[in-house]
């Protein structure tokens, strides 16, 4: 029983939303809107299960004295502050718990954003070898967009932008377009096998 | 000898990352606080750009619409274009609208045209408008309503002021009405603009767009739906060149800037590490009184740094390359 | 990497202060008096109805870092509450020298997110007058209701079901209303009253929150003021058919007016006429100012209008109405018996008439126009209609629109570009109108010529992109286009649009010039589509388009709620009260409307009451002794007569006759959906001055089927034929390729699953990535490492989550038969139970049970950035072995990998995540791309139920592929039925 309930759920559920794509009809229309309200009523449980879940591997961590501790407990620290300040002033601007993600978190995400640059220059130069043809083609095809890109590109000649235009135009956009393709088939195979019931990992185990 | 030759060789192949991250970090830091002189090829998405805000400018019955899509994550890219475009506007005695759809871009939005009209003599309701913060839930129909009355469908602009008691809304009425409509933001939002404002209204779209989003936005810019495009700073850096050499230019016979041509902007250059705005024809130097300040210019510099650290990670490439060709030459001849 | 006590001390310590030190810090040194909001005003708005002002300060400096004003407001000085606010960018100030509010129209009183209590508000002393927003306590805003207008929203089943029967002793009778508590209405909203006191007052809120004291309130008084001069007024005169046109401007602000009227003054009345405007102007300047001061003397009206009513016209508020006229001259004269019109016209010379368009509002007041004269034409001079048009319910829709379509297609130029510096190719850009009637457009033919009329070119659109290339002999700065349409298998070769493109020096190329169709300019011209329900006497506007438009959707939204005006309340029941009584529909003359009562009690007492009316005015009649006083009460008889007779509509009748209550409201109110929702059309051609064609209403014979009874449908005989309304539909047709693509999928998969249980075997590629995930994982067991899996960021909606998740099974299972530790850090809360779940059972299935550690699946953070940093950690501290990536990644994914990379782990990526996929390929060891992460669960478990989903997809591809090649060749030979087969979207 504990695995069929949520699988007629599922297979219930599904189905109905297969045939909301194709009906237009208002109370089609009315039962999304009203899956949607339920979403938004379940979602705050959820949040629930994760704060419980972050105490109790920091907690258990601080609790055995597990290597590094003591990050943990900045963790907690750091949550129920930030908790306790959304509760206590709010969260319009100017109270402490925007000051918090103005000056706390949005420049810490900026910071691990840009590492970006660094580890796309350490990628590219591991990655770009002429090991074979291929990787040949993908080489000169990486310098001449990354030129062309830049005005040192027209400098040396104008068709490099012209050519690193075609490249991104044509061969780029064609496959691209084919993975497309097959992830689109990829994602139906799978909602399938979701609705029939074959695929039920995501209730936990194998069968 | 051939020992060490063989180990310079690994050692090019397999540079130690910190040392590559020290590099790269140099060749951004380094442009960026040192600017110097680099040539900016101005392409034709954004010419056009250029082309369709400028084909009105002192038309008084026109105004560019600018939508802002996007919050403070995408701002290094976008920021510079939407300052580039206002100075354009201010330049040229243009009317702008600005309209944003999430509540971070509201700033955003005001920063920008605090910034660009310093030093222009422009008034809110009467050169500009700022229309504010509309949810995004709304979009779909202000888009449309926009359409048939901008002053029902918006209501009041970002200062609570109802829309159809401005003076700058004397002559606008819809999307007849608007010269141009450009959205920026980091993702594909110009197609909503493409599939209602312009399927349904003909209005011209433009889009800027973050350099990564580029090539899904390609497709439109093929079949003209989008009129032009930003792309990334390098668009930015672009147009804030067309304003230089074309909006910022004053003389006699042209005192509020000059018309567009591309004959003028291909052998046109202007230096970024001078004051003023300077124009370099065939080696000569022309310097006008304009101001050129670090604002205006901020895309062009950012580009230096992207331009040095391009070569920085080509030239990592060449030489991964040969270390990785000679050490298969010499193991082949070892062996 | 290790943290001490002092370290991890003194972050804290860090943290902390700043965080104390943040209100200090800032604006500590100024005093609070200089925050006090400056020059404080409210000032009518002009034109209005009397319920708006707006109120101006001076903002304070940048320097004072304010974040936002906010405005109170109250109708003593002693409670003002909240009202709303100004937001202001600490880093830039306010722009402008003067900060305007308006407090104007319906705004928020009371709903659901109201506080419960009277609050006051944040950071004020007990003697402070400041309240936060009204609250939900009818104690407190039951008192507040006769200060304002209050419009109350109620949803229809709260009105209808929810409802209590309230009785209240009025003038010594008992009136009943309709009692509802506050979370019976969608929203209360409150609009200001004309003439009276209002207080405001301003604080400004400074980057810490600090609320700083208010200014002193000051007084605002709402003025009714009569409503805007129209600014522009055309008047035509059709001479051959002795009729007058008329058409106007609309006004900005509409919410009180009555009427729109038209009068006529003879060229010697103009200078009586201005007189009579003059001093108008004085009478209206002095009613003001004699409510702000009694003593100012009266002015009377000394001049008498010289002008002649020739029309006059209810405007229908709240909807757009009307703008355009025409009157008829029949014999010289011009009659309209309703509004007792009766007047002789010289149409020989009509250059001798002026005529002004006048605006009245509900209190009386009218503002004429500027005079105008009429041009005199011919009627074949108007714009003509198309010959066809019609009104359909639109297809494929939930039933909210209903299409109105006219003409064959259009096409047009929208702009054009060079496409080589010699200025010789161009790229333009076209657009077509289609409309629901002519929607298959098989070829749009293009001719081209040059300057000098020659031919250069002829293009045959058959598929059309919306752009041509035109290539010339040399550059030209006038190029023609001649356009030809071929649509549902029809080609008109007299139906051409001509359009030159011109080089326009500023933009320096060619841009579009005007649309021409068989020589007539079509922008010129504007279409009007105008509507009209059972409930409404008056036609609206539904939408106006350019002349080259061929189609209008009307948006017909569902009417869910009932406007009600709230004044009462009953402290004791906890509710508000609002009259129970609502309208069907208007009578079959559009006179009188159908009103229908909650209470079938009610609804009888009525009919009793407009009795006792008649009796009383019959009597009175008898002591009457002025004709005027005679003719009024003749007028009362004659209403309440008429809605005697309204009582017995059959709509009413057999409402009264239904017993049990809830049927008779559900039959009350389809009625009243039905009359509501049903409209009539009507297609305007217009020049904009006046020069205007109006068709007939739209009627048809082709009724099409509706859904209600017999019994329901005679009450509206014209339903169907002139009134239409938008039903709902059951399928999209659009999606008629999708639904026949997911049968045959769904065959293929039956199909092959059959195949695979037979035992066949089916081949399955072999794929890299999904074999080295065992030897990834004993590689993890021996070093003694851990395992990290990371399922995507996404929520448990995207399918590449579930593809990911139903992979951390398998992996979990070998791990766990392995005895080597997984970590699987989540993003998403949703997520995070269902990895649990599956590592657990992973256990269990590995007869590991005892080796599950409940925190192997744990939460990190929704934000991305910081959930990488977390990621990153585990990486560096754990060492972890072996790294799987599986599910949607974003920006964050190289930051992920490449520190795996670093820490020396095999990595084992899958994401459908295009734009990340070149990161996965250079960073990892193996990588899964797009479908391959779709097809790794099929592969690991080998049932045939799986291995027949995977194959089937294969096939399904198969079928994709012949379709695109088969489609490139047929539409090469232009042969478009296969791509017109398929939805553009």
């Amino acid at each position: 029983m504990k695995r069929q309930i949520p699988l007629m759920i599922v297979v219930i559920l599904g189905s109905m939303f297969v045939v909301h794509t194709f009906v237009p009809h208002k109370i089609s229309a009315d039962f999304f809107d009203w899956f949607q309200d339920w979403i938004k009523a379940i979602s705050p449980f959820a949040i629930l299960l994760g704060v419980i879940s972050l105490s109790m591997v920091n907690g258990t961590k601080i609790k055995r004295k597990a290597p590094n501790w003591q990050y943990s407990v900045v963790t907690l620290i750091g949550l129920a502050f930030t908790a306790i300040a959304g509760f206590v002033w709010g969260t319009q601007t100017g109270t402490p718990y925007m000051w918090l993600f103005k000056n706390v978190q949005m420049p810490m995400g900026a910071t691990m954003f840009s590492l970006l640059a660094f580890y796309i220059a350490s990628a590219a130069y591991k990655a770009f070898r002429a090991r074979s043809t291929e990787a040949t083609v993908l080489l000169i095809a990486a310098v001449i967009v990354m030129l062309g890109q830049v005005s040192l590109g027209a400098m040396i000649s104008k068709w490099i932008p012209i050519t690193s235009k075609w490249i991104l135009n044509v061969p780029n956009l064609a496959a691209k377009r084919a993975i497309m393709i097959g992830v689109g088939l990829g994602m139906t195979a799978t909602s399938l096998k979701i609705l029939l019931g074959i695929e039920r990992t995501y209730l936990g185990g194998g069968k | 000898m051939k020992k060490s030759t063989l180990k310079l060789l690994d050692k090019m192949q397999k540079v130690d990352r910190r040392i590559i991250y020290i590099i790269v970090a140099f060749s951004i830091i380094i442009p960026l606080l040192i600017p110097f002189n680099s040539k900016t090829y101005v392409t034709e998405p954004t010419s056009n750009i250029y082309q369709k805000v400028d084909s009105f400018a002192g038309d008084d019955t026109k105004a560019v619409l600018m939508s802002f899509t996007h919050n403070a994550s995408t701002m290094p890219e976008l920021f510079p274009m939407e300052v580039a475009l206002l100075r354009h506007c201010f330049e040229r005695d243009i009317k702008v609208l600005t309209i944003c759809w999430l509540p971070a871009a509201a700033p955003l939005v005001d920063y920008a045209i605090n910034q660009a009209k310093e030093g222009y003599d422009v008034q809110s309701g009467v050169d500009y408008c700022n229309f504010g913060y509309k949810p995004y839930a709304l979009r779909l129909p202000i888009m449309l309503g926009m359409g048939d009355d901008i002053a029902k469908a918006v209501e009041t602009d970002s200062q609570g002021r109802k829309i159809e008691n401005l003076e700058i809304m004397n002559n606008i009425k819809n999307y007849d009405d608007m010269n141009i409509i450009v959205d920026f933001a980091g993702n594909s939002s110009a197609i909503q603009w493409i599939m209602y404002a312009r399927a349904k209204f003909g209005a011209n779209i433009a889009a800027g767009i973050t350099a990564v989003m580029v090539a899904d936005n390609y497709p439109y810019l093929q079949t003209g739906q989008l009129l032009g495009m930003f792309r990334g700073l390098k668009g930015a850096a672009e147009y804030e060149k067309l304003v230089d050499v074309f909006a910022a230019y004053e003389s006699d016979k042209f005192p509020n800037g000059r018309p567009f041509s591309k004959e003028i902007i291909n052998d046109t250059w202007v230096p970024i590490t001078r004051d003023k705005v300077t124009y370099e024809v065939d080696g000569k130097m022309i310097e006008t009184d304009a101001d050129l300040q670090y604002k205006f210019k901020k895309a062009r510099i950012g580009m230096n740094a992207q331009s040095v650290a391009h070569v920085m990670i080509i030239v990592f490439i060449i030489l991964g390359n040969i270390g990785f060709f000679l050490t298969k030459k010499k193991k082949k001849k070892i062996v | 990497m290790k943290l001490s006590y002092g370290k991890a001390g003194l972050i804290l310590f860090l943290m902390v202060f700043s965080f104390l030190a943040l209100p200090t810090l800032s604006n500590a040194a100024d005093n609070d008096a200089s925050f006090i909001v400056q020059n404080l005003t409210a000032e009518d708005i002009p034109n209005d109805d009397g319920g708006g002002l707006v109120l101006s300060w001076k903002p304070l400096s940048k320097e004072k870092r304010i974040i936002e004003y906010r405005v109170y407001r109250g109708a003593s000085k002693d409670s003002l509450f909240f009202h709303g606010k100004v937001d202001v960018n600490v880093k830039t100030g306010s722009s402008g020298d003067v900060v305007y509010f308006y407090d104007s129209g319906y705004n928020r009183f009371v709903d659901l997110q109201s506080p419960g209590k009277l609050k006051k508000e944040d950071q004020q002393s007990d003697s402070s007058p400041l309240y936060q927003r009204y609250p939900r306590d009818i104690n407190v805003t039951g008192p507040i209701l006769k200060n304002y207008r209050i419009l109350g929203v109620i949803p229809q089943k709260d009105f209808y079901y929810r409802n209590k029967k309230v009785e209240v002793e009025e003038d010594g009778e008992s009136q009943v209303y309709a009692g509802l508590k506050i979370r019976h209405f969608s929203g209360l909203y409150k609009k200001l009253k004309v003439d009276k006191k209002y207080y405001y007052t301003v604080l400004a809120v400074t980057e810490s929150r600090s609320y700083k004291p208010y200014c002193e309130p000051i007084v605002g008084i709402p003025r009714d003021n009569s409503p805007e001069i129209t600014k522009k007024f055309y008047s035509v005169f059709l001479k051959d058919e002795d009729k007058l046109q008329f058409e106007w401007t609309r006004a900005l602000f509409d919410s009180d007016h009555s009427d729109h009227s038209i009068y006529m003054i003879h060229k010697d009345d103009l200078a009586k006429f201005n007189n009579f405007i003059e001093v108008q102007k004085l009478i209206e300047e002095n009613v003001v100012a004699r409510k702000e001061d009694p003593e100012v003397k009266k002015i009377e009206q000394t001049h008498k209008n010289p002008a002649q009513l020739i029309f006059r016209r209810y405007c229908g508020y709240p909807y757009t109405p009307n703008n355009t006229v025409s009157v008829k001259i029949e014999d010289g004269k011009i009659i309209d018996t309703e509004q007792d019109i009766n007047i002789a016209i010289n149409t020989k010379s009509i250059e001798d008439y002026y005529f002004t368009f006048s605006l009245s509002d509900r209190a009386g007041n009218e503002t004429f126009s500027a005079v105008t004269q009429s041009k005199i034409m011919n009627a074949d001079k108007l714009p003509k209609l198309p010959k066809e048009w019609n009104v359909t319910d639109r297809k494929n829709d939930k039933g909210d629109y209903n299409s109105v379509y006219w003409g064959k297609p259009s096409v047009f130029l929208t702009n054009s570009t060079y496409l080589n510096d010699e200025k010789t190719k161009l790229l333009v850009n076209y657009e077509i109108y289609k409309n629901s009637k002519y929607n298959e457009i098989k070829n749009v033919y293009f001719k081209i010529y040059n300057e000098n009329g020659e031919l250069i070119d002829t293009i045959n659109e058959f598929y059309q992109d919306k752009k041509l290339k035109v290539v010339l002999d040399k550059p030209s700065e006038l190029i023609s286009f001649n356009m030809t349409i071929r649509a549902n298998g029809e080609y008109d070769e007299d139906h051409v649009f001509q359009q030159d493109l011109v080089f326009n020096p500023t933009s320096k190329s060619l841009q579009p010039g005007k649309l021409y169709l068989n020589d007539t300019e079509v922008n010129k011209y504007k279409y009007s589509v105008y509507k009209r329900n059972y409930s409404n006497q008056e036609w609206r506007l539904s939408k106006s388009s350019m002349g080259s438009q061929r189609e209008i959707h009307d948006n017909i939204g569902y009417r869910l709620a009932h406007f009600k005006s709230v004044s009462k309340f009953d402290a004791e029941k906890q509710m508000f009260l609002v009259s129970p009584g609502f309208t069907i529909r208007m009578d079959k003359q559009l006179k009188n409307s159908i009103r229908a009562n909650l209470y079938p009690s009610e609804a009888v007492k009525s009919v009793e009451q407009y009795q006792k009316e008649i009796d009383k005015y019959t009597a009175m009649k008898d002591t009457m002794k002025t004709r005027a006083e005679k003719a009024s009460a003749d007028e009362a008889i004659e209403y309440y007569k008429s809605q005697l007779d309204l009582v017995n509509h059959p709509i009413l009748e057999r409402a009264a006759s239904i017993k049990n209550k809830k049927s008779r409201l559900k039959y009350l109110e389809k009625a009243r959906r039905i009359a509501s929702r049903s409209f009539e059309y009507k297609l305007l051609l217009s020049d904009g001055k006046a020069g205007f064609t109006e068709s007939e209403v739209y009627t048809t014979n082709k009724k099409s089927k509706l859904p209600w009874t017999k019994k329901v449908r005679t009450s509206f005989t014209t339903l169907g034929s002139d009134h239409f309304f938008p039903l709902p539909n059951w399928f999209q047709n659009e999606k008629f390729p999708a639904l026949i693509a997911t049968l045959i999928f769904g065959i293929l998969v039956f199909f092959m699953i059959r195949e695979a249980k037979k035992g066949k075997d089916l081949y399955v590629r072999p794929i890299a990535g999904i074999e080295e995930i065992d030897n990834a994982i004993g590689r993890a067991t021996e070093m003694g490492k851990p395992i990290l899996f990371v399922p995507g960021l996404s929520g448990i909606s995207d399918v590449a989550t579930l593809a990911g998740l139903s992979i951390l099974g398998r992996v979990a299972k070998k791990a766990a038969e392995y005895d080597t530790k997984i970590l699987v850090p989540v993003r998403n809360y949703i997520v995070l139970p269902i990895a649990q779940e599956i590592v657990k059972q992973a256990h269990y299935e590995a007869g590991r049970p005892d080796t599950y550690d409940k925190n192997s699946a744990f939460f990190i953070t929704t934000s991305q950035f910081a959930f990488v940093a977390g990621v990153n950690g585990i990486m560096v501290r754990e060492k972890t072995a072996t790294n799987f990536y599986m599910g949607m990644f974003w920006a964050e994914a190289l930051v992920m990998t490449e520190t795996g990379s670093t820490t020396g782990a095999i990595q084992i990526s899958g994401t459908d995540a295009v734009t990340q996929i070149p990161f996965f390929i250079t960073t990892c060891d193996y990588t899964l791309i797009g479908e391959e992460l779709y097809a790794a669960s099929a592969y690991l478990a080998r049932e045939p139920l799986q291995l027949g989903t995977l194959k089937a997809v294969d096939y399904f591809k198969f079928i994709i592929l012949a379709f695109i090649i088969v489609g490139t060749i047929l539409s090469t030979t232009h042969a478009t039925f296969l791509i017109n087969a398929f939805p553009e979207k």
